[in-house]
């Protein structure tokens, strides 16, 4: 039968209209089943329910007008959900020149009732995107978040599917990462600094700064200015081979906190190493001076006292933990000489001149002490290297050895120049994944799985093929996490205009020019700065107001004793400061006190005859100054000489002090001797004049008042 | 009739002490009110202390030992410096003519206020009431004395 068109005509017309029909099914169910609608009716079905449940406890309210404007509002809100139909939600961020389509899904991000809700409606935690931050409008969630921001399927708008798709989400604390784009926090600012709001962040900058990641990589903006590590190539002078073999071998072990990190180095390579290194200088021969206090048990208990009485457990712990700003010293005794040991002390720059170490000016005396005490300090004693590590070839394996592995990226070695021996950092937190080797790890092919993996374990991804050297840092999940932050934020931002740049910590700012030096040098260690820090040196919290800039220039630079005769042997070490520096915390300090800086001393007044014989009755004989300060190291030796109080304190601050020492310095051994205003006035105004007084004019008045007070005592003597 | 007169003064006690408090409402109000403008906020910061011996030994090292010298003989680091030696605490003749209270007036208003040199401060404002007894305890302990007599 041959089959014309007139016969399949109803034939094709059926088939037609089967096709139209499936395909507006298909269409249809497409279009309705498409996921963001999906969650935009399950929100909005949340959304009637939250509103009901408000609804009724509005109306349990007590009648008021507020309980009218309640129900209103929420009345209004539930008639727009009934009408609201699912719509694609973008924004154009204008001043990025980019669309934000993300709040199509996550529709709870502004309103505060979803903050029990599920991801992906839940409200945005912290108060980060209220109006006048960073409004959604603004902002939309692709400056900080990242994404592919016009995706509407998870994949797609996350960037996770593709693998080429530069910037894949940044959730949680990773968008943290982002904030430096407007906020940069720059090399200068200190390396332990906070950027509120971007905790993770700012502990993985620490972290990255303070580790040795700079020793081997170099990054935008940041690198090292010094060796990390102390210099090795006079090593020789103050350990010894069996303890640096056990040191390498594990440095973890030995110094908990130490930011050596683990090689994974064989025994042999570093028995190599070891030869190398001790190869370089000549150990020291013995020295009496330095060994006068060892096995003496008095030196050695002597020494103990002094570890604590010259503040040195200010930076150092001798218990184990390591926890200090310096290293643990309990156990120097394996690691160290004592003739390097008395060296060190008495000029630690001198071996190591980028050392954090300040000169505590110790007499020999006392580093005699400090030394016997020190080389008692051991937990256990290495094997003595029993043959000897003179073979040249050892050497020369050796030598090649510590440049491989990486040494002089925090080491100066011999004739080695400090050199960069990894990639640099530059663009890390936007690397393309076609770019990273994941070897034969099974984790999740993105950027950020691969940096965390890395830090982490970083020859997790080693192959035969592609061994990398990088060394282990024993960094805990969270300390990787916190470094990963940082690592992203290490991306060009170009998008972003130049006008949304916002200096949150200004390093030109005498505040955080202040905290990077407070931080370089520990000051929190031995003082209360902020009322956070030690007590072994004073409260530093009102300086600012107490002591005239340029003396306290001057001091920093380089410190000398104040108080006569030690009450508390402590002494402020000498750092070293330069000009810039000093001046620099000495504007801190003023800041911090909310005090003029630069300062310039209010004109004396001219005190009348009257009112000089005043204050110096008060002086000689009411309060008796004398007998607890020196002028010119004649009187007392209690308090400080008060000969150049007039160079050292600002005048506003003697009067108030005198007015309440204790409110100050709460245990010093000043009296309150509850001055009446007048005399509080005058004896100030005497003692801003102290500097200019000639000695035998000093000598003549205090003779006066001296014999008086014989008299006045022999009289009182005698009634008795 | 004995009744009565019980019942008036009950009353006229009552209306007394009424008056008294509403007298001393406004006085209490002005006197915080002062308090508040008031800069000084020592009362805040210093710590409370207990009256102890231990105290006063503690107390007595950190405030006395620079001029009364560690073992409280008078020969402190300090004492050559001064025209007049300072008191020996461990000398109990001189401490047993001597009772609490005039210890207690001498550390906290000074020597002046007690007839003797002015070189010995008034430690009252800077060290508080406690401190001090518990100082006249440490020095009774020191001269192995009591007052021989009360006066």
């Amino acid at each position: 039968m041959k089959l014309s068109f007139k016969d399949n005509k109803l034939l094709l017309i059926c088939s037609g209209v089967l096709f139209f029909l499936t395909a507006v099914m298909f269409l249809f169910e497409f279009e309705t089943t498409r996921p963001w609608k999906g969650i935009q009716r399950d929100f909005v079905k949340l959304d009637k329910k939250l509103t009901q449940e408000a609804l009724a406890e509005a109306k349990s309210l007590a009648a008021g007008p507020e309980k009218d404007e309640k129900i209103a509002k929420l009345e209004k809100r539930t008639e727009t959900l009934k009408a609201s139909s699912p719509t694609i939600r973008q924004t154009w961020l204008t001043h990025f020149d980019t669309a934000d389509r993300c709040m199509t899904c996550h529709l709870g991000v502004e309103l505060p009732r979803f903050a029990d809700a599920e991801q992906p409606v839940t409200t945005h935690p912290g108060d980060h995107i209220n109006p006048g931050r960073h409004s959604v409008d603004t902002f939309g969630c692709v400056i900080c978040h990242e994404g592919q921001p016009v995706g509407l399927t998870v994949k797609e708008a996350h960037g996770h599917n593709h693998h080429n798709w530069m910037t894949p989400l940044l959730a949680g604390s990773r968008a943290e990462s982002s904030c430096e784009a407007c906020h940069p926090m720059r090399s200068q600012v200190a390396k332990d600094a906070v950027m509120t709001d971007a905790p993770s962040f700012s502990r993985g900058r620490s972290l990255y700064l303070q580790t040795s990641c700079l020793g081997c990589h170099v990054a935008d903006g940041f690198q090292r200015d010094a060796g990390i590590g102390p210099t090795l190539t006079a090593v020789a002078t103050k350990s010894n081979p069996a303890w640096a073999k056990t040191w390498v071998k594990k440095p973890k072990a030995f110094l908990a906190k130490t930011v050596m990190p683990d090689f994974e180095l064989d025994d042999e390579k570093i028995r190599a190493i070891t030869a190398y290194l001790f190869s370089l200088a000549k150990p020291g021969a013995a020295d009496r001076k330095a060994r006068a206090g060892l096995d003496d048990s008095q030196a050695v208990a002597r020494g103990e006292q002094k570890l604590t009485s010259l503040g040195c457990l200010g930076c150092h712990a001798v218990d184990g933990k390591d926890e200090g700003f310096g290293p643990d010293l309990s156990r120097t005794g394996e690691k160290t000489t004592p003739e390097w040991l008395y060296a060190w002390i008495a000029d630690p720059k001198k071996y190591w001149p980028e050392t954090s170490m300040p000169n505590l000016r110790v007499p020999e005396k006392d580093i005699q002490d400090l030394v016997a005490y020190l080389s008692t300090l051991k937990k256990e004693t290495a094997q003595a290297e029993s043959q000897p590590l003179t073979d040249p070839d050892l050497i020369a394996k050796g030598k090649k050895l510590t440049a491989d592995t990486g040494c002089t990226g925090c080491h100066s070695i011999g004739d080695f120049a400090l050199g960069y021996n990894a990639p640099a950092h530059d663009g890390i937190g936007q690397k393309r994944v076609d770019e990273l080797v994941f070897g034969d790890t099974k984790i999740e092919k993105q950027l950020a799985d691969w940096l965390v993996l890395k830090v982490k374990n970083p020859r997790a991804f080693n192959t035969k093929e592609m061994p990398t050297l990088m060394p282990n840092f024993g960094l805990t999940e969270e300390e990787s996490e916190d470094l990963l932050t940082f690592l992203l934020s290490i991306r060009n931002r170009d998008n972003i205009p130049q006008e949304y740049e916002k200096l949150l910590l200004d390093p030109e700012s005498s505040k955080v020019a202040g905290e990077r030096i407070i931080q370089e040098n520990n000051c929190l260690g031995c003082h209360k700065i902020n009322n956070i820090g030690g007590t072994i040196g004073p409260d530093l919290n009102f300086q600012g107001e107490r002591i005239n800039p340029q003396w306290m220039s001057d001091f920093l630079m380089n410190p000398t004793k104040i108080r006569p005769i030690g009450i508390e042997p402590t002494r402020m070490p000498t750092f070293g400061f330069s000009a810039e520096e000093a001046e620099e915390l000495t504007a801190y300090f003023a800041d911090l006190s909310k005090v003029s800086y630069p300062y310039y001393q209010a004109e004396k007044k001219k005190l009348s005859s009257e009112d000089t014989e005043k204050a110096w009755k008060i002086y000689f004989q009411t309060f008796s100054c004398q007998s607890c300060h020196a002028w010119n190291s004649k009187g007392g030796i209690i308090g400080p000489d008060q000969s150049d109080l007039a160079k050292r304190l600002r005048g506003e601050w003697i009067q108030k002090y005198l007015a309440n020492p204790q409110k100050y310095i709460a245990d010093v051994q000043m009296p309150n001797f509850e001055m009446y205003p007048d005399e509080l006035e005058v004896l100030t105004q005497l003692i801003m004049t102290f500097n200019e007084i000639p000695e035998p004019v000093w000598d003549a008045i205090k003779k006066r008042w001296d014999d008086e007070l014989l008299a006045k005592q022999a009289a009182a003597m005698g009634s008795e | 009739m004995m009744n009565n007169t019980k019942i008036t003064k009950i009353c006229f006690l009552f209306v007394a002490f009424s008056i008294t408090l509403f007298l001393s409402l406004p006085a209490a109000g002005e006197e915080k009110a002062e308090e508040k403008v008031g800069e000084e906020t020592v009362e805040e910061t210093t710590p409370k202390f207990e009256v102890s011996i231990e105290l006063g030994r503690v107390t007595y090292q950190h405030y006395c030992t620079p001029c009364h010298g560690v073992k409280g003989d008078g020969n402190g680091f300090n004492a050559p410096h001064l025209l007049v030696k300072p008191a020996n605490h461990t000398d109990s003749k001189f401490m047993s003519e001597r009772n609490d209270a005039k210890l207690f007036d001498t550390i906290n208003l000074g020597g002046v206020e007690v007839a003797k040199s002015t070189l010995m401060p008034p430690w009252g404002a800077a060290i508080g009431d406690e401190r001090i007894k518990s100082l006249v305890l440490h020095l009774r302990e020191l001269c192995k004395c009591q007052a021989a007599k009360s006066w």
